[in-house]
């Protein structure tokens, strides 16, 4: 069973309002959550303001050093950058002290929907595709992004991956379980190291540059985790 | 000597060479501390610098157990009735104009470079120059909320930002439009 999709768009591509949708779910969930934690209003609001200024510029930036300013486009992991440079530039602009941690760790728990959206539009505008296949599931492009042959679906499968860590951690968040938000950390950054294999970018590549940045997130990830755990056991 | 500070009841007033400040108690709601210019300090209390004027009117006052401020007959510190004292505002305005010097003066820059075929170097100034013109508005309106000079620029960023969607959003549907207009010609 062969999916079909036809990329010549009514009016808005679905890839641009995807990745609007991402930011109005990951800034709603952020500003949610970090209320929840008890950041003032006014810092929370100030980082829904920053966050798609410094994602978009960071995921931009980021392919533009990749490619050596051969090509545009907004790359994930510079979008990831940019949330975390975001959280971390309010939690020092804000008056409080411990700030900074519980921004960081709410930027955490919601980049994986965030990711889980965008790839949603990759999904129907035929970017970001997987390798050629021709098995069950696989997508047929037809129209201004037409391809030669069926794909497999990697940006499906990315969206599901990415919602289910995003409700995992959500769970965990929200039960105040011991280093839920490093376990999200590090199952984002495996999944996304292994579903890169997947695409049709990769074939010929042994290890992409977005492979070598998810398991330097990976290191410190699990780096992060230990200490953490090493904070609990001491204390 | 405690001071009750603009109905801030209970702050513990100190003196140093640079004359007296205020020790806020703890449980005071945030905004109303930040509203009266206290700052958070490293050891975990929100701190108050006063102008020499409420300084000297609290040394006169010797050893009273709990002072009123402002004192009935004694003018408010400047800018109390604001709350912002002169040295704030001289801070937040500066960082306004760095902030607007950013955010429309670099534009001039960005473009000679566009016109000498910089396109990526553009990308880059303009977009940390915004950035950091956004980021220096926060910070005045996180540490400084009464300035005026910060609200209005925000109001105007704010205006940009949704005019620049607008615009975007103008020009994706004009975009849409025009390929299915000259579709097979």
């Amino acid at each position: 069973m062969h999916i079909h999709i036809n990329t010549d768009f009514s009016l808005f591509p679905p890839y641009g309002l995807m990745i609007g949708l991402s930011f109005l779910a990951g800034a709603v969930g952020m500003y949610l959550l970090n209320i929840r934690r008890g950041i003032q209003k006014n810092v929370a609001r100030y980082l829904l303001l920053l966050l798609p200024l410094m994602s978009i510029f960071c995921g931009m930036g980021l392919t533009l050093i990749t490619s050596g300013g051969q090509s545009s486009g907004l790359s994930s992991v510079g979008g990831l950058i940019g949330v975390y440079a975001a959280a971390v530039t309010m939690g020092l602009i804000s008056p409080v002290k411990g700030d900074l941690r519980k921004m960081a760790e709410t930027s955490t728990v919601m980049l994986p929907l965030m990711y889980s959206v965008s790839k949603i539009g990759c999904f129907l505008a035929g970017c970001c595709h997987g390798f050629p296949y021709d098995g069950i599931l696989a997508v047929e492009y037809t129209g201004q992004n037409a391809l030669d042959s069926a794909v497999f679906p990697v940006q499906a499968a990315e969206t599901l991956t990415f919602l289910v860590i995003f409700l995992l951690g959500l769970r965990l968040y929200l039960k105040q379980k011991r280093c839920a938000v490093q376990i999200v950390f590090i199952l984002s950054a495996m999944a996304k190291f292994a579903l890169d294999f997947l695409r049709a970018s990769h074939i010929g590549v042994m290890i992409s540059v977005t492979q070598g940045l998810c398991l330097a997130l990976a290191v410190i990830g699990i780096v992060w985790l230990m200490q953490s755990k090493n904070v609990i056991h001491n204390s | 000597m405690i001071v009750n500070y603009f109905g801030i009841m209970g702050c513990e007033c100190r003196f140093d060479a640079q004359g007296a400040f205020l020790a806020a108690p703890n449980g005071v709601p945030v905004p109303q501390l930040q509203q009266f210019g206290f700052y958070y300090a490293q050891d975990g209390i929100w701190y108050k610098r006063l102008s020499p004027q409420e300084s000297a009117y609290l040394q006169s006052l010797g050893n009273q157990p709990v002072v009123v401020l402002p004192a009935p007959g004694v003018g408010a510190a400047p800018g109390a009735e604001t709350g912002e004292t002169p040295e704030e505002k001289k801070t937040a305005d500066k960082l306004c104009v760095l902030s607007l010097i950013l955010m429309y003066g670099v534009t001039a820059v960005s473009y000679a470079m566009a016109n000498a075929g910089i396109t990526n170097a553009l990308y880059s100034v303009s977009g940390l120059a915004g950035i950091a013109a956004f980021i220096l508005m926060i910070v005045v309106r996180v540490k400084y909320p009464k300035n005026k000079f910060g609200k209005v620029l925000m109001i105007i960023y704010l205006i940009q930002l949704a005019l620049g969607i607008l615009a975007f959003l103008a020009l994706m549907i004009m975009c849409q439009s025009c390929i299915h207009d000259c579709r097979g010609m």
